[in-house]
């Protein structure tokens, strides 16, 4: 199979686009396509402070160093959540972030959970009576309010994650099994600021998942390549190979549910405007002072001192 | 013909494998190129490329889980 653009041996083929590229042509496509999706959905700009939210993995690496090279003003954040187990889960990945950073010369902050909340993401997950042997959805909590707290102290205009066309699929196939109405008005390629909430964005969110991991493969970049031990057996994983199945059979499935959903979300969610989410009213927790949807201590705050209680 | 397989840390053996393309080999191993990537000496290969005698494969998948 010969490159689209140069006749050169394709090393991928995106039956999606039907588009088989060489190594050089898809190191440029990935970059051009990421250039794209950030102008079409007004993500951010060169002035922005951009933060990207990175744990090791081939998504969050490939797309620091895309930003990178774009010549994006980017500063890494890397969130140690203590998952470490007989292979070193946490560690290993922070080396991997570590060596990444150091590799370019590019910033990186490092926040420790354990040392921050005096508890670790398994810890956590065990203590909890709410999210009792939850651990992802405790993680996702943890994080989600730890990106926002570093963000927001640091003064960066906006925080960037390596969610990929397959996260971004999977979540709407679940929320949509269970008709998850007010998940599925949020779910969107940019999540405007709000009071106290930093700008947040998805440059990656028309990529399939393979293309990141070629991408990663192809310019040399080390990750993780282990699963987060949590993980294994997850929901997420189960409806990703549902939906690779399907794609397997009829290419573009993937990319046609998500696109196709953002086009529809104005006539499903007539509130959510025109950038795609709605503008629910926000309170500030009296404990932490991040933004909540309900009055009173936030999700965040009632979890860890839950557990801190509990220790 | 033998090709070695590099999958998940483990390696496995494929004998009198004629013929075999990434996409055939994906298959008798039950998995789609949708969530594995597969490399020779580093080189990543597409599903239509044919597999030679003393071929030492990698296969990387790439789905990852969890709640991100």
């Amino acid at each position: 199979m010969k490159c689209r653009k140069c006749e050169q041996r394709a090393v991928i083929n995106m039956r999606q686009h039907k588009l088989p590229l060489c190594k050089q042509h898809f190191l440029l496509w990935v970059k051009e396509q990421t250039e794209r999706n950030i102008r079409k959905y007004k993500m951010f700009t060169h002035d922005d402070r951009i933060l990207v939210a990175v744990s090791g993995g081939k998504d969050s690496l490939v797309l620091w160093d895309v930003l990178h090279q774009l010549g994006y003003n980017t500063a890494g954040l890397y969130v140690n959540l203590g998952i470490d187990d007989q292979n070193g889960y946490s560690s290993n990945s922070a080396q991997f972030t570590v060596d990444f950073a150091k590799k370019r010369g590019l910033k990186l902050h490092i926040f420790r959970i354990d040392e921050a909340y005096g508890v670790t993401i398994p810890e956590i997950s065990a203590l909890s009576r709410r999210n009792k042997n939850k651990p992802c959805a405790v993680c996702g909590l943890v994080k989600r309010h730890t990106f926002n707290k570093i963000a927001t102290e640091n003064g960066f205009t906006i925080l960037v994650t390596g969610h990929n066309l397959d996260d971004e699929a999977a979540v709407l196939y679940n929320n949509t099994l269970s008709w998850q109405l007010d998940f599925l008005r949020r779910q969107a390629p940019v999540l405007p600021a709000k009071n106290g909430l930093v700008r947040k964005a998805k440059p990656f969110c028309r990529f399939y998942e393979r293309e990141t991991a070629a991408y990663a493969l192809l310019s040399g970049i080390e990750y993780i390549e282990d699963e987060c031990p949590h993980a294994v057996g997850s929901t997420t994983i189960a409806i990703k190979t549902v939906l690779n199945q399907l794609e397997h059979e009829h290419a573009g499935t993937k990319l046609a549910f998500y696109l196709k959903f953002l086009k529809a979300k104005p006539e499903l969610f007539p509130g959510v405007g025109t950038d795609l989410v709605p503008q629910d009213p926000l309170y500030p927790c009296p404990t932490c002072g991040q933004p909540s949807p309900k009055d009173g201590d936030c999700a965040f705050c009632r979890l860890i001192l839950e557990v801190q209680a509990k220790k | 013909m033998t090709i070695k397989i590099i999958y998940r840390k483990n390696e496995t053996s494929i004998e009198k494998a004629h013929d075999l393309t990434v996409s055939k080999l994906l298959k008798q191993l039950s998995l789609v190129p949708e969530a594995n990537l597969v490399t020779r000496a580093g080189e990543l290969l597409t599903e239509h490329e044919l597999l030679r005698d003393g071929d030492i494969l990698k296969i990387v998948p790439v789905i990852s889980g969890g709640e991100r």
